[in-house]
């Protein structure tokens, strides 16, 4: 059953944090088949309208630092409506031809987004150290199945944080070197 | 020579600035909001320099935090409330000094192409 208007639509979707840029191109794309995002990351939604040329951008801010209102009022002021936030994701459209500039009009501040979010993943990456560490102690070992997954887990983490810390520092380095 | 007193050599140290945060304390010479900063600096560069909304809040939350500018009152259009920033006297130092130094620098490299040009 299709209605003709507020039909909305649910897409299961995973994106790497370095690809945010594609993610972008991705909603850009479902705009022109007139679906206009409500909700983003993971598991997105988005509301059927009119096909419609649009830009996106994902800003990344754990805390802002001014302000949650001054940081919106910024970004509106330029041009930029604010559509949701997923966690530390803040969803930012705007229409093509309206002629915005780019929500980073330098290098320097663009890196600065990206070394955000190294910093979050390095946290995590320290926390599961710990968790590692204090599961290995002769006084929490278990060799039974619990312990085993008390080790698995914290270790498989490690790994998947070392993995993206090792992305974003590439996406990082990309940006440095395009700028010289 | 001139000797440096300590609080040039306390400018010194935010030197050399990124050109949007140049533009940014420049323009903040008169209290300003976010969005007249914006306005301000594609003016005053000819429509050359269009500062971005993530670039210029990740610059007014540093130099709050440097101490380059401080906050000063919000003003009120159309029922719309917009904080404000001015620079300190710090940052008026700073940025007098980045426009010294890009002075002694444009000086010195015109300088260095005119003399290739005779020999």
């Amino acid at each position: 059953m299709r209605n003709q208007s507020g039909e909305t639509r649910r897409v299961f979707r995973a994106f790497w944090a370095w690809h945010d840029d594609e993610e972008g191109r991705w909603l850009v794309e479902m705009a022109r088949q007139g679906w206009h995002l409500i909700k983003g990351g993971i598991l997105y939604s988005f509301r059927r309208g009119e096909p419609k040329e649009v830009l996106y951008r994902l800003d990344y801010r754990v805390f802002e630092d001014l302000g949650r209102g001054e940081y919106l009022r910024l970004f509106q002021d330029a041009g930029w409506e604010h559509v949701c936030d997923f966690g530390p994701w803040h969803y930012f459209r705007a229409d093509a031809a309206a002629g915005v500039s780019d929500i980073y009009s330098d290098t320097h501040s663009l890196i600065g987004k990206y070394r955000r979010m190294l910093r979050v993943i390095a946290l995590f990456g320290v926390a599961y150290l710990i968790a590692l560490a204090n599961n290995l102690m002769p006084d929490h070992f278990h060799t039974d199945v619990i312990g085993m997954i008390g080790i698995v887990l914290p270790a498989l983490a490690i790994v998947l944080v070392g993995y993206v810390i090792v992305r974003l520092r590439m996406r990082i380095n990309k940006l440095k070197h395009a700028a010289l | 020579m001139t000797t440096k007193t300590s609080s040039d050599r306390r400018s010194q140290a935010f030197l050399p600035l990124t050109e949007a945060t140049y533009w940014t304390l420049a323009s903040l010479a008169t209290a300003r909001h976010g969005y007249a900063i914006m306005q301000t600096v594609a003016a005053a560069s000819g429509g050359g320099v269009r500062l971005g909304p993530g670039t210029l809040y990740a610059i007014l939350a540093k130099l709050l935090q440097q101490k380059l500018i401080r906050r000063a009152g919000e003003s009120v259009s159309e029922g719309e409330r917009r904080k404000e920033y001015m620079l300190t006297p710090l940052g008026r130092q700073v940025v007098e000094l980045e426009c010294e130094r890009l002075e002694s620098l444009a000086r010195a490299g015109r300088q260095i192409l005119q003399r290739k040009v005779r020999t």
